[in-house]
């Protein structure tokens, strides 16, 4: 399901290797964490399910009960409040958590640093060279440090294009659902 | 199916026609699409203003009630608790409920050509010079009847009858005579026998007439003669709606004189004629009908009316009386009370007359009357359909049609996929609807609001039941709570009458569909009634 992120020209600038001073090595990591743990897939999967609850919610409580609600504005509110939850639930999922114990760490970090099978772990195990050693070391560092300071935006533009995949399930979903409503069938339109 | 066959005679038959008209299109409760209203309206001046205004209200209900339920009572169906459901129809085209045009409701005894006289009716010239029973017959006429030339004030034999009879019954009366000739009232005979079944002894008739005019008062005997006459019609039960003077005239003016008026109806006779009628009928009518209404205006209150003889400017505003006249022949339709005499099928005449007079109460001087004035029976019997009516209408005009506060296009039920009514206001029934209400044409006068208006302006008794004002500058969402004219109707919590309410319960109503014109005029319907019962 990364292919739905390709349009991004960050996303693929990184998965490609061409990405920031350690652009190849940098690409293993991005390859590992975005198309290898399925990440991009689960977060498109849970922006489905979301909007497609809020939608049902919407119209098939909602407009059925309470005329008040079937209008417009609550509409655009309800939409804006949907992709609000998928951008934020994205961003997180991307960004994941940082923590000393490796049970504890999520999204790029459990992917870069846990277990035996992380991207750190995997990229040394049989180097002995030390200064090969030591260079996998700092991009790892560099690679976990974007991610901790905010200075790699991809959590954000994720989050963003998986708003913009829920404004089109939004659209989708209440063009369906309004016709079997009692007061909702004009919305949006 | 009940039918009635409604004979209005004159100017305040026709009158009385235009006020039952707008009643019907309220849906009157007891009156369903089983009932049939065969309305002959009688007049001999042919270009009469208040009969053209009666005829167009009667095409307008006539293409409506077509337009909506033709094909369903078509398939045999029959249903209560719509708006314009009673059939209308008229004597050439029974039980069809494909919409007339408005002459055929019209049985017009008058002459086109202008030059004929009542001698000319009577053939008087050619009597003269003959012999034996004709010459007998000339001389009785000569001594009966003024001969002063044609335009003097009191000429009866050389009145040119093409306004009409002018306030004369005595020349009415023979005029009228033919009328059991006519091949239109041998449609009535054959159109009532032609069940003769349990469905056909339900049909009845009512004749409804002034008693102090020309028209009225010379038509009303000779009609109920002709019918208690006839071998096919003499067990049929009559009411008669008998509309004592109500109103009187001023004093031609030079627009009227200019017109050719010579000023030969006198006002100052209204009570004397009446008077004499009800003399003559207390020996002949009332033997011969199974109930008589009498409505009429007492002495100073009765209007001032410009004065007109006839043609199109005999056009007098709608009045309280009119109204009145018209419930009667509702009230004598349903007959909920049961006080309308049988017939006795070996005598073929009435079993007993009964007579009823129509009161308000505590009506105050200067003060309108409105529903409170009226009995909780006549509420019942259709005031409480009109203010459904009168919302409804209120709603159409304000809120469907914008000129208040515009509907959101993407109301559910105002959406393509349900009544699609951004492409049907003002077009098919839609635009017939508009018309009817007064809405359409600038020139139309004739429509439900501006009969609204006629009957609480300029008269010293005016009925002002509803607030219909336009509200177009105003944001009072809350205005439908003042429909009556007596209250502001009180809701509690949420204001069930605000547009957003109403809206949610038009959405309920509809959801389950078909979505034709019919189930939208019935969803108006059914929506308003509720609410108006629920918060009158």
């Amino acid at each position: 399901m990364y292919k739905f992120f390709q349009w991004l020209p960050d996303f693929v600038s990184r998965i490609d290797g061409k990405y920031g001073e350690y652009a190849k090595d940098f690409g293993e990591y991005y390859r590992d964490f975005l198309i290898e743990s399925g990440i991009c897939g689960s977060v498109i999967t849970w922006g489905l399910i979301v909007t497609l609850i809020v939608v049902s919610l919407y119209y098939f409580i909602g407009c059925n009960k309470w005329h008040a609600v079937a209008n417009r504005p609550i509409w655009g509110v309800v939409l804006l409040l949907t992709c609000g939850i998928t951008f934020l639930m994205t961003y997180n999922s991307v960004l994941g958590n940082y923590d000393e114990k490796k049970e504890h760490l999520s999204g790029v970090y459990a992917v870069a640093l846990n277990n035996d099978n992380g991207t750190w772990q995997r990229l040394r195990k049989g180097i002995e060279d030390e200064e090969h050693l030591s260079r996998i070391d700092r991009v790892c560092d560099a690679y976990i440090g974007q991610f901790q300071n905010g200075s790699e935006k991809l959590p954000i533009e994720m989050g963003l294009a998986v708003s913009l995949f829920t404004l089109i399930e939004f659209f989708g979903f209440s063009i369906w659902f309004k016709r079997y409503t009692k007061h909702g069938a004009g919305v949006p339109f | 199916m009940a039918r009635l066959f409604l004979f209005a005679i004159g100017g305040t038959g026709a009158r009385v026609v235009r006020s039952l008209t707008m009643q019907l299109a309220a849906g009157i409760n007891g009156l369903d699409s089983n009932t049939e209203i065969v309305p002959i309206i009688i007049d001999y001046d042919l270009s009469n203003g208040d009969k053209e205004r009666a005829l167009d209200a009667l095409e307008s209900y006539s293409k409506i009630h077509s337009a909506l339920y033709e094909n369903r009572i078509s398939n045999g169906e029959s249903f209560s608790n719509h708006f314009f459901m009673t059939n209308i129809s008229p004597l050439i085209n029974l039980d069809s409920h494909h919409f007339a045009f408005k002459n055929d409701f019209e049985l017009s005894f008058g002459v086109a050509n202008t030059q004929k006289t009542f001698a000319d009716e009577l053939n008087y010239r050619g009597m003269d010079g003959a012999k034996n029973a004709l010459k007998m017959t000339h001389e009785l006429i000569e001594s009966q009847y003024d001969d002063s030339e044609v335009g003097d004030v009191n000429t009866e034999l050389n009145l040119d009858l093409h306004k009409g009879f002018k306030g004369n019954p005595n020349i009415g009366s023979v005029v009228f005579h033919k009328f059991s000739k006519d091949p239109r009232f041998n449609k009535v005979e054959l159109s009532y026998a032609a069940g003769f079944n349990d469905e056909a002894k339900n049909d009845k008739i009512f004749i409804v007439s002034s008693i102090f005019g020309g028209t009225g008062s010379s038509g009303f005997p000779e009609i109920v003669s002709a019918i208690r006459n006839s071998t096919k019609l003499q067990d049929a039960c009559i009411g008669a709606a008998i509309v004592l003077p109500y109103f009187s005239l001023n004093s031609p003016e030079q627009e009227a004189i200019t017109a050719g008026d010579t000023g030969a109806i006198d006002p100052k006779s209204f009570n004397a004629k009446t008077k004499a009628a009800l003399g003559a009928y207390s020996n002949t009518i009332n033997g011969n009908v199974n109930a008589i209404y009498y409505i009429g205006e007492q002495e100073g209150m009765r209007d001032q009316y410009k004065y007109a003889e006839g043609q199109v400017r005999q056009t007098n505003d709608a009045h309280v009386v009119e109204f009145l006249a018209a419930s009667a022949i509702i009230d004598f339709l349903k007959d909920n009370g049961n006080h309308v005499s049988k017939t006795d099928p070996n005598t073929h005449r009435p079993r007993g007359l009964s007579a009823l007079e129509f009161a308000v109460k505590n009506v105050k001087d200067g003060i309108a009357i409105n529903m409170t004035n009226f009995s909780q029976g006549f509420q019942d019997l259709l005031l409480d359909d009109l203010a459904v009516f009168a919302m409804a209408a209120r709603y159409y005009r304000e809120v469907l049609k914008g000129d208040r506060k515009a509907i959101a296009t993407n109301e559910t039920f105002y959406t393509k996929d349900h009544f699609n009514l951004a492409t049907k206001l003002g077009r098919g029934v839609y635009s017939e609807f508009e018309k009817f209400l007064g809405e359409k044409n600038p020139s139309n006068e004739w429509g439900y609001y501006h009969w609204m208006d006629e009957l609480c302006k300029d008269h010293k008794h005016k009925l002002k039941l509803f607030n219909l004002r336009r509200v177009k500058d105003t944001d009072d969402k809350d205005d439908l709570r003042k429909i009556l004219s007596h209250k502001t109707i009180t809701v509690t919590g949420r204001n069930p009458l605000n547009d957003e309410r109403i809206c949610s319960s038009i959405n309920d109503e509809s959801s389950d569909g078909p979505y034709t014109d019919e189930e939208f005029f019935h969803v108006l319907r059914k929506v308003f009634k509720k609410k108006y019962q629920n918060n009158k």
